[in-house]
């Protein structure tokens, strides 16, 4: 039995690998674009059948979120994203305890031994989609970081030059704080890059995890007693989705807050 | 497929032995591929599931808090009616109350006035009754001394002119009793 940390290749476009994560990702992709088309069509004032229950979904994270935020208006700028994020793991998360998705796949021979390369894969648990996703949350909260607040006072936070500029005119003290607080603010790009590969890196972990549990279960007993582990993958699936999102929302919130007054409220401490 | 699988595996393994990223199968092509993927959904995300259920959120919102005022102004036209109602029942209660007894008074009044006038009349043809009765009364009797003085002289002339014996003379006497009786 072989359980690669890297997804593998199915077959090539060219010279592009496509892995069986990438398949799972296209599925999960496809699954959307149905869902979505069916609820754009779907959409009244007067919803029927399951479009209760994508209303009552959608009004819920809104209201979830907007309990994070406690600001209406940033909740709306920020849920379609974290929205999709939450939704995009869980989906790809849950694919990967459907029947089939690392057990069929093409057999092949390598160093004289007959090795599975599994058709599908959760997408959560290829570290490029993982990272790629974390990536892009950590890039968008700057994004809106920058909309909020402009260019330059967005930077600041990073390179706090007009924090030394300010200090001269009040005095030494406060210009060795002022440097101090401009290596701090360097330090805050590393812990940018901690965040996203933090976020990676947790949600391929326990994703990547279960997958290698949910196999080992399986290769020793193929019924009954997997069940609780497929419970506890399909509640590791949802949490590991409402960390990501939630952390994205709460990283989202923390970039847009008021600087002024935090500077403000950290001058009047010191 | 299988040949391409065959091809695959040995790419995969290939870059395991390379070690770094490559062993974790970070790969730049899948990782914007899979970047790619998630803007796709996220764009459709966004496009057809997240703005018409906001929307309609919105103004489902909207309709209800509407729709809420309006109850709310209804609930107060309501009951400024019912006050109002409650108000006009009194004073025309009230009002009615005042007319009955006002009425009940007039009646009262009324009545007392032609009992008085009843009472009037009643003594009126009464003491013109009397007047009447002792007025025909007098004239009876001034016509019965009439007849019996008539009678006398009718009596008295047969007396003169015949020669009545005892006997003759009381009976003449007796008729002329009976006569003025029936008269």
């Amino acid at each position: 039995m072989m359980i690669s940390v890297g997804a593998e290749p199915i077959f090539f476009l060219g010279t592009f690998p496509v892995t069986n994560s990438m398949l799972t990702a296209w599925i999960v992709v496809a699954l959307f674009f149905i869902c979505g088309w069916f609820i754009r069509k779907q959409a009244s004032l007067a919803p029927k059948g399951m479009m209760n229950f994508v209303d009552w979904v959608i009004e819920f994270l809104l209201t979830e979120a907007e309990k994070v935020t406690g600001d209406r208006e940033r909740t709306r700028k920020f849920f379609p994203l974290c929205a999709t994020l939450f939704f995009f793991i869980l989906i790809s998360n849950w694919m990967g305890l459907l029947p089939g998705v690392g057990s069929i796949g093409i057999h092949e021979t390598h160093a004289g031994e007959s090795v599975l390369i599994p058709l599908f894969r959760p997408a959560t648990s290829d570290l490029n989609f993982t990272l790629a996703i974390a990536i892009f949350s950590i890039l968008a909260t700057h994004i809106f970081g920058i909309f909020t607040f402009g260019f330059l006072t967005h930077a600041s936070k990073f390179f706090n030059v007009r924090g030394i500029i300010r200090a001269i005119r009040r005095g030494p003290m406060d210009v060795v704080v002022a440097i101090v607080e401009f290596f701090v603010g360097l330090l805050e790009i590393v812990s940018e890059g901690a965040k996203a590969v933090s976020l990676a890196l947790r949600l391929f972990g326990n994703v990547f995890a279960g997958e290698v549990l949910l196999t080992v279960m399986y290769s020793l007993v193929s019924f009954f007693i997997p069940l609780p582990f497929l419970f506890l993958e399909l509640l590791v699936g949802l949490i590991q989705a409402t960390v990501f999102s939630m952390l994205v929302l709460v990283f989202l919130k923390s970039m847009t807050d008021n600087l002024h007054g935090e500077e403000e409220s950290e001058h009047t401490t010191h | 497929m299988s040949v391409e699988a065959g091809t695959t595996q040995e790419a995969s393994i290939e870059a395991k032995e390379t070690g770094g990223i490559a062993a974790l199968g970070i790969n730049g092509g899948m990782f914007f591929a899979q970047l790619l993927n998630f803007i796709v959904v996220l764009l459709i995300f966004w496009k057809w599931v997240y703005r018409p259920i906001v929307t309609m959120l919105d103004r489902r919102t909207e309709t209800i808090e509407k729709s809420l005022k309006q109850a709310k102004e209804i609930d107060e036209r309501l009951l400024k009616l019912d006050t109002e109602r409650t108000t006009v029942l009194a004073q025309a209660q009230q009002e009615a109350v005042e007319l009955l007894s006002r009425t009940h008074a007039e009646a009262e009044s009324q009545h007392q006035a032609t009992m008085a006038k009843a009472k009037e009349e009643v003594r009126r043809l009464i003491t013109e009754g009397k007047a009447q009765l002792i007025k025909e009364k007098e004239f009876m009797i001034k016509e019965t001394r009439d007849e019996i003085a008539a009678l006398a002289i009718e009596v008295a002339k047969k007396v003169v002119q015949e020669n009545i014996d005892k006997t003759r003379s009381q009976v003449l006497a007796k008729e002329t009793i009976e006569t003025m009786l029936d008269v």
